[in-house]
C-alpha cells in the first residue's frame, strides 16, 4: 500500500533494574568459569537483575514515558501499544494493557508479540504496517521488555552469563514520505527449534498439579546450535532487507544488532565487510535483554548522539525458533 | 594450487597452534582452541587472506581442514 507519508521513530527510551550482576559476582555460582573467560567468549561484562517486587510492567512504562517525552506526547494521543516479550507480569492479560492501564491512555489498540530476541523488530515492522494502513492511528508505542532472571538458573554456565533484565520503547508516527520505514524481512530456520527453549509454564508443561522441576522450569539453550542459527542466517536477513530497500552494506550509516554476544556482532559486521564503527553495542554493560535489546541498544544510541536526520539504519536480530528479522529506516527523529 | 602450507599456516595463526599441528584430518574434535569464536575468526581470515567471500551458509559448518581446503579450493577457483 502507498501512503503520502512515511512511518518514523521519534521517541525512544529505555529503563534498567538498578542491580549490577559484575563477572565477578556471578562467577560465585557458577564452576570453572573465570570472570575473564566470560569476559573473552561473551565481550560481557554485566548484567541488570530486577529485584523481588520489581515488574516488566514498571520498567515498560518508564521506558514508555522517556520515549514518549522525546516524542512530545501524551499517552491519550496514543493509538496502539504493542509488548514484545515472553516475561510479562501475568500470562495473560497482555502486557500491553497493564502498559495501557498505568500509563494513562484511553483508546489505544493492544496487543503483545512473542518472537522472543527478534520482538521488537517484528514489533516495529506491525506497528509500522498498521499505522500504514490506518492514518487514524497517529502514534504507536513499541515496547521489548524481558525479564530473564527470573528464569534462570545462575549456576547454569549456558544461560546466566548472557542473560540480563530491562525495557526499551519506541514512539512510531507519520514522517515526511521519504523518511522513517524502508522495508522489513523476516525469515525462519526452525530445524533446531528445541535449541532455546523454556518449557515450564507452557500447556505442554503446565505448573497445576506438579512440583518445581529444574529441568522444565528454568530457561534452556544449546550455545552451539545458536551460534550455527545466529552466523547463518542474520547476515542473510540483513542482506535480505537491504536488497529489499535498494541499498548495499556500504549505504548503511549505523547497524543496530540483537546484543547477544559481542563477538557475534563483530564478527558478522566485519561478514559484511564494513568497519565496526558503523554498529553500536551496549552487551558489554547491559547483557543480552532479549526482547528488549534492540530498542535499548537504539535508545542507547540516539541518547549519544550516534543517529542524524537522513542516516540510513539497519536493525536486524535473530530469536528462538529460530526467527530472524530486520528493517531499515531512514532516520528522522523529530516531527 | 593453494599453497597447503600457506593454508595451515592460516588455521594455525587464528586457532594459535603451531602450524605443525594442523593435520589433514584435523578438526575442532582434535584441536582444543577450535571453537565457536575461533570459527567466526577463522572465516574472516581465510576470506581476507584468499579475498574469497564463504557462503553463510557454510560458515559455521567448516570445522575441519578438509571441509576447509574443500571450499578454498572451490572459491579460488583451483578445482
Amino acid at each position: 500500500m502507498s501512503s503520502n507519508y512515511g512511518i518514523g521513530i521519534i521517541g525512544v527510551g529505555h529503563d534498567l533494574p538498578e542491580h549490577i550482576d559484575t563477572n565477578e559476582e556471578l562467577c560465585k555460582s557458577l564452576d570453572e568459569v573465570t570472570p575473564e573467560w566470560i569476559l573473552e567468549k561473551t565481550g560481557i561484562q554485566r548484567r541488570y537483575i530486577a529485584q523481588e517486587g520489581e515488574t516488566a510492567s514498571q520498567f515498560s512504562v518508564n521506558a514508555a514515558k522517556r520515549a514518549m517525552v522525546m516524542a512530545g506526547i501524551t499517552p491519550d494521543q496514543v493509538g496502539l501499544i504493542i509488548a514484545c516479550t515472553f516475561s510479562a507480569d501475568y500470562i495473560f492479560p497482555p502486557l500491553s494493557a497493564k502498559i495501557h492501564h498505568d500509563l494513562g491512555t484511553k483508546n489505544a489498540q493492544i496487543f503483545d508479540i512473542q518472537a522472543n530476541c527478534s520482538g521488537f523488530v517484528t514489533g516495529l515492522t506491525v506497528a509500522s504496517d498498521r499505522m500504514m494502513q490506518d492514518d487514524s492511528v497517529a502514534y504507536a508505542l513499541v515496547v521489548g521488555v524481558e525479564l530473564h532472571t527470573r528464569y534462570i538458573d545462575r549456576s547454569d554456565v549456558n544461560t546466566s552469563i548472557f542473560f540480563s533484565d530491562g525495557a526499551g520503547a519506541a514512539v512510531l508516527a507519520q514522517v515526511p514520505k521519504e523518511n522513517g520505514v524502508i522495508a522489513s524481512s523476516f525469515h525462519a530456520d526452525t530445524s533446531t527449534y528445541e535449541s532455546v527453549r523454556f518449557r515450564g509454564g507452557g500447556s505442554s508443561f503446565a505448573n497445576m498439579g506438579r512440583e518445581f522441576d529444574p529441568k522444565i522450569d528454568y530457561m534452556e539453550m544449546n550455545g552451539l546450535a545458536t551460534w550455527k542459527q545466529a552466523i547463518t542466517g542474520l547476515p542473510r536477513v540483513v542482506k535480505d532487507v537491504l536488497k529489499k530497500s535498494n541499498l548495499t552494506a556500504d549505504d548503511v550509516n549505523l547497524f543496530l544488532f540483537h546484543q547477544a554476544n559481542l563477538k557475534l556482532i563483530e564478527y558478522v559486521v566485519k561478514k559484511m565487510k564494513q568497519p565496526l564503527t558503523k554498529t553500536y553495542t551496549n552487551v558489554q554493560d547491559i547483557g543480552n535483554t532479549g526482547a528488549a535489546s534492540i530498542a535499548i541498544v537504539l535508545s542507547d544510541a540516539v541518547e549519544k548522539g550516534l543517529l542524524k536526520d537522513n542516516d540510513i539504519l539497519v536493525l536486524a536480530g535473530v530469536g528462538a525458533g529460530f526467527n530472524f528479522g530486520a528493517s531499515t529506516w531512514r532516520w528522522h527523529g523529530k516531527v | 594450487m593453494i599453497n597447503e602450507d600457506k593454508l595451515k599456516e592460516v588455521i594455525a595463526a587464528v586457532l594459535a597452534v603451531e602450524a605443525s599441528e594442523v593435520k589433514d584430518d584435523s578438526s575442532s574434535d582434535t584441536i582444543e582452541t577450535w571453537d565457536s569464536f575461533a570459527q567466526m575468526n577463522l572465516i574472516l581470515a581465510l576470506e581476507e587472506e584468499y579475498d574469497i567471500s564463504v557462503p553463510d551458509d557454510e560458515a559455521a559448518n567448516l570445522s575441519s581442514y578438509p571441509l576447509i581446503r574443500l571450499v578454498v579450493k572451490e572459491l579460488t577457483g583451483d578445482e
